[in-house]
């Protein structure tokens, strides 16, 4: 179920599209220097405006996160009281409150222990048979790639209910690994598209000289190919936490009965009370569960792109 | 990141540096202009106390063999003023019997819904709840979900001889002889309270405190509420977003002008349908009036019931048409807030009829057949069940949820403005006759019905949005052929599945809906 | 004897199996039981909680054939995806474009900038739009006024003529840096030195870029739209929380009709419908997939029309 989120779910995986990933170099040393600088006036203009264009762009996309954290440290009463973003007095109460009132700490733990987990399965499930379906031929294979492709198209928010009975009769209700499970059991085409484009193209004598070295198969793919998949595991890795992080009617319907396993986007999402909304606790709510995966970006986003880059040049 | 790094190269140095500097110039103009003032504002005051009355729960011994180990009782209702009841009693309770400790989720209805359909699936449903609406109680005793008090309460016929009659009611509360939901408060309670701004309302010609206001009045004092707010404030706000937005209002106005059983209920004198009453098509179009007089909050259409409750102490409109539940937390989180309240607009207010509420009490709990808690909860709900314990709910939950015993409701000491909505609640509300209990194959009906779409309450907004163009009258007899055709097609699924219903069941010739009909509940 | 050379490849094959096992013992878990389960469900008339379930053949799809509420839905989701999609590949690759030169020494600040939405929660997000952008003395609508280029504040989310292009724009917003990434990272694979070379030769910005980039990005572009598509069919936990569907119907997507139709609207007395619900998705999905299908025979033909053999490599 990736109702929640959309980065994970998507894209189709025919044999065909496989191979559309077009072959390069394997290195990616070759494009991180940088290019020198144009030096013509023409393009320090060019360059001049595409500041004066992006930079109010910029600012205007950001400006609802900064709204938010400013509404955050707004008494109630001034949330909607204008356009600017510095409070005179500032209400850090707001955050004490909801750190109390929606437990922010304890759902905070969860998050991680669902995030970190569902990204370590991902990248072993996709890994693996991105490897299979990319590499090897083996009869049934069609078969899978149609079948794959089919998910694709087919929306899945009502299909919670067998979820939660097959939870249940695996006596996997009330607990994390319940929630991690049926997160890492979504089709995660990209991550499997990526993974089997990168193997797809590797040359042969990969496997051929250790073979002959008397590696088995198990040996070949983990000692030899892994390893080199890593700019696609990197790219999977944030892909995946994104998705995690964010996921939300997964751990909403999988917590039901204990409301001291959710996740952070849906605590603050039963912060909203029945007959009751305060809007600066919310913003404060939003603020915390926001910032981490921001920060998160903002460390790993140089691998990011460059981790897509890798994959998709190869 | 070198974004950040101060140092700059040689190639093409000026431009950039001006550019950042003007970057710099323009954002710290971006700063000081945005300023917002909140200095005025003080911090939400502490939560006020009711004098008067001894406010200490003093739990009684058991009368059942409560369990010795250790245990946790899960308790979920829908929270809200009832959550100041239990905040207190549970942690009471849990010092009377250190052995127990008890979880206790005040959540909304959405949670509610999600836990306990999925919860009544596995058995993880919590030992006590309130069931959403898409469970009926027949449905939820037939499918072996939930327990019945009789078998875990040793005097349970004296603990239920202690309610007023229409409490409990067969087909409602009770099935097969058996009681299975407690109806801890009663429904003498008025849902669609006209609730004003004092500060608003002051310059007003009429006194929204003493008087009631007619419908046209109500509309004149929408438009000149906003036009003396010229954008700052608006006349009346809704919450359209939530069903019930504006057909909760519009559904009251029609049952106190002499609709009797509501805008789009069945007049149980007859079993016809009232959609097409001419008072309720009046009543639509005074509501599309004051929309177009531009007398609505605009954000009204995609607020939620919470979302428009909120925006009232914000001094964002004048009116809202919604219940007392309001009054304790407006006043607690906003003490700068004056709040007045009265009876909803009246078509004739010198001609005033009840609205009438069906049997089963509200604030219904039921407890999970799964539960191996029994006798704690048979100690818990004997102690609610008393009128020690029913005013003890009523000092703290005041007229939010008033009590189920009318004798609590008459010993309570609470503030003039919840007081008056208790008044009003109890002089203006009847109890009314319900099909399912003069013949339980009623509810079999209940649980096959497709709700008949667009509803009532869509019909409504699209009417207001202006996405039905068509007259309210045409819009009303399009209703009605699809309310017939749900109820039609829900009997005849029914008796197709063995029920014996037919559409007279709905008819009770000898109702008059100015007087309780209390004959159908005496034991 | 054909079965026989199949059980032996499949057994010469058996080391592959037992490497994807992991991963397709939890895919058939999670993903393909649940939905041969909803293929199961469509079938009967059944609430999802009561113990009783009816079978009723096809009466659910005959139902639902007849509900223009369904079709509305089916429509809308074509409809915000048919539209949203052009405009997010589009403005992405822009960003991309700009974004890609190496000179621009700010450049990986603002990609971070258009980046942030992308990863932040979608429920929470949509609670921050529907106040920003609040009829009422909203942020959106006050900058609009201050800058003089509105006299009355817009229902961004109220009226129902805007609220659909609220929808999109603030889908495109919440979703455009990810495109922009898979761009970015195309563009990448672009070798410098096609660009230098064609410099010598003196080709400008705009001939590079047309003459360089887009063929170079073609390829890319087909796997791009398609994952960019399929996001924007899937839109559930955003339009719940900013619209509900509201106001009447009128952003009410697929996703948001099958939930209604399983679960029952917010607050109101109703019947949960999970087997109508359950063929509601089947229906759409079979749609769906029908659709995808032409018009791949469709490109297909086109192709083969204009250069044979043009698609299979």
């Amino acid at each position: 179920m990736t109702l929640g989120t959309k980065t994970p779910s998507g894209g189709a995986s025919t044999r065909r599209r496989f191979g559309r990933w077009p072959a390069g170099p394997l290195s990616t040393k070759a494009h991180r220097g940088r290019r020198a600088p144009s030096r013509s006036p023409r393009g320090r203009w060019r360059r001049l405006l595409i500041y004066v264009i992006l930079t109010p762009l910029a600012f205007v996309w950001i400006y609802p996160f900064l709204w938010m954290m400013s509404a955050s440290v707004r008494p109630n009463g001034k949330v909607f009281a204008g356009l600017g973003l510095f409070p005179t007095k500032w209400f850090w109460s707001n955050y004490a409150e909801a750190w109390v009132d929606a437990e922010i700490g304890r759902y905070f733990i969860n998050t991680v222990i669902v995030s970190f987990s569902a990204v370590a399965i991902v990248v072993f499930t996709t890994a693996t048979m991105g490897y299979a379906l990319g590499r090897c031929n083996f009869p049934g294979r069609r078969i899978l790639v149609g079948l794959l492709a089919a998910l694709v198209f087919l929306p899945q928010g009502y299909t919670i209910i067998p979820i939660f009975d097959l939870i249940t009769r695996l006596h996997l209700d009330g607990t994390l690994f319940g929630i991690i499970l049926a997160e890492s059991g979504q089709a995660h085409i990209i991550q499997l598209l990526l993974y089997a484009g990168y193997f797809r193209q590797l040359p042969k004598e990969l496997e051929e000289s250790a073979t002959m070295d008397g590696a088995g198969f198990f040996t070949v793919f983990f000692r030899i190919f892994l390893p080199l998949a890593k700019p696609v595991t990197a790219t999977v890795i944030i892909l995946q936490f994104i998705a995690s992080w964010n996921d939300f009617l997964l751990p909403l319907v999988l917590t039901l009965s204990q409301p001291e396993l959710r996740t952070l986007a849906v605590a603050v999402y039963s912060f909203q009370g029945e007959n009751f909304t305060n809007y600066a606790q919310m913003n404060a709510a939003s603020t915390i569960s926001l910032l981490p995966v921001i920060i998160v970006f903002l460390l790993l986003q140089r691998y990011f792109v460059e981790g897509i880059a890798g994959a998709v040049k190869q | 990141m070198d974004y950040r790094s101060g140092q700059h190269q040689a190639d093409g140095t000026l431009p950039r540096r001006k550019l950042l500097e003007l970057i710099g110039v323009g954002s710290a103009g971006l700063i000081a202009a945005s300023c917002v003032d909140t200095s005025d504002t003080s911090e939400p005051g502490s939560r006020g106390t009711t004098p008067g009355l001894s406010r200490t729960i003093r739990i009684p011994d058991p009368a059942v063999e409560l369990p010795a180990g250790d245990v946790q009782l899960r308790w979920m209702d829908s929270g809200d003023m009832k959550a100041r009841f239990f905040e207190d009693f549970f942690p009471a309770y849990e010092k009377k019997h250190p052995q127990i400790s008890v979880r206790y989720d005040g959540t909304n209805w959405n949670q509610i819904t999600e836990v306990v359909t999925l919860g009544v699936r596995n058995g993880t449903a919590p030992d006590v709840f309130q069931l959403p609406s898409q469970i009926t109680m027949g449905m939820a005793v037939s499918n072996g979900w939930i327990g019945a008090y009789d078998d875990i309460i040793p005097n349970f016929a004296e603990v239920k001889a202690r309610y007023p009659a229409g409490a409990f009611a067969d087909g409602v509360t009770d099935f097969g002889g058996k009681t299975y939901g407690m109806p801890l408060t009663g429904q003498q309670r008025i849902n669609t309270l006209l609730l004003f701004n004092a500060d608003l309302v002051r310059d007003l010609d009429v006194d929204l405190h003493t008087e009631i206001l007619t419908w046209n009045q109500l509309r004149e004092v929408a438009k000149a509420i906003t036009t003396q707010g010229d954008g700052a404030y608006y006349g009346i706000i809704f919450g359209l977003a939530q069903p019930g937005g504006l057909s909760g209002p519009v559904n009251a106005m029609c049952q106190m002008a002499g609709v009797a059983g509501g805008a789009d209920g069945i007049d149980l004198r007859t079993g016809r349908f009232n959609v097409t009453n001419p008072i309720v098509i009046e009543a639509i179009e005074l509501m599309l009036a004051i929309k177009s007089d531009g007398s609505v909050h605009p954000d009204s259409v995609n607020l939620d019931a919470p979302g428009a409750r909120a925006r009232m102490p914000l001094g964002q409109a004048g009116l809202i048409i919604q219940g007392p539940w309001n009054i304790v937390p407006w006043r607690d989180e906003n003490p700068d807030f004056h709040l007045g309240l009265n009876l909803p607009p009246q078509k004739d207010p010198n001609d005033i009829w009840p609205l009438s509420y069906g049997p089963g009490g509200s604030n219904t709990y039921v407890y999970s057949s799964k539960t191996k808690l029994g006798p704690v909860i048979a100690d818990v709900m004997s102690y609610l069940s008393t009128l020690e314990g029913q005013v003890q709910w009523g000092l703290r939950v005041g007229a939010a949820d008033p009590p189920a015993f009318p004798e609590a409701i008459a010993k309570l000491e609470i503030d003039e403005l919840q007081q008056k909505a208790l008044d009003l609640g109890t002089k203006y509300t009847v109890l009314r006759p319900e099909p399912a209990v003069r013949n339980p194959d009623v509810s079999k009906v209940y649980e096959v019905q497709v709700p008949a779409t667009p509803t009532f309450s869509d019909t409504l907004v699209g009417l207001f949005t202006g996405q039905i163009r068509e007259s309210v009258e045409q819009a009303m007899r399009k209703m009605e052929d699809r309310l017939e055709k749900s109820l039609e097609d829900a009997i005849a699924k029914a008796r197709s599945r063995g029920a014996q219903v037919d559409r007279d069941d709905w008819v009770f010739d000898d109702w008059d809906p100015r007087q309780p009909y209390t004959k159908l509940y005496e034991r | 004897m054909r079965t026989a050379g199949l059980l032996a490849r499949m057994w010469a094959a058996r080391p592959v199996y037992l490497l994807m096992l992991p991963g397709l013992v939890l895919i058939v878990m999670f993903s393909f039981y649940p939905l041969v389960m909803s293929w199961y469900y469509a079938f009967f008339d059944w609430s999802g909680i009561d113990q009783e379930m009816y079978f009723i053949g096809w009466q659910n799809f005959t139902e639902l054939a007849a509900d223009e509420y369904f079709w509305a839905a089916f429509g809308r989701t074509l409809w915000f995806a048919g539209v949203a999609t052009p405009i997010e590949l589009l403005l992405s690759l822009v960003l991309a474009i700009v974004l890609n030169d190496r000179a621009l020494r700010l450049a990986p600040l603002y990609r971070t900038l258009f980046f942030i939405p992308v990863v932040t929660t979608t429920a929470i997000v949509s609670i921050v739009m529907s106040m920003v952008f609040s009829s009422f003395n909203g942020p959106a609508n006050q900058a609009l006024m201050a800058l003089g280029l509105i006299e009355r504040p817009i229902g961004f989310l109220t009226d129902t003529k805007t609220v659909m292009w609220t929808a999109i724009g603030l889908f495109v917003w919440k979703w455009l840096g990810q495109p922009m990434i898979y761009w970015l990272a195309a563009l990448q694979t672009i070798p410098t030195e096609l660009y230098e070379a064609a410099q010598v030769d003196g080709a400008g910005w705009w001939w590079r870029a047309v003459s360089i980039t887009a063929p170079m990005l073609a390829p890319f572009a087909v796997v791009i739209t398609l994952i960019v598509l399929v996001g924007n069919m899937q839109v559930f936990a955003f339009m719940q929380a900013l619209t509900h569907g509201g106001p009447y119907f009128s952003t009410e997507v697929m996703e948001l009709y099958i939930y209604r139709m399983a679960f029952g609207a917010q607050g109101q007395v109703s019947t949960q419908r999970l087997g109508y619900a359950s063929a509601a998705g089947v229906l759409f999905g079979v749609l769906l997939i029908v659709l995808a299908v032409a018009q791949i025979l469709a490109v297909r033909t086109f192709r083969q029309g204009s250069s044979p053999g043009g698609v299979v490599r």
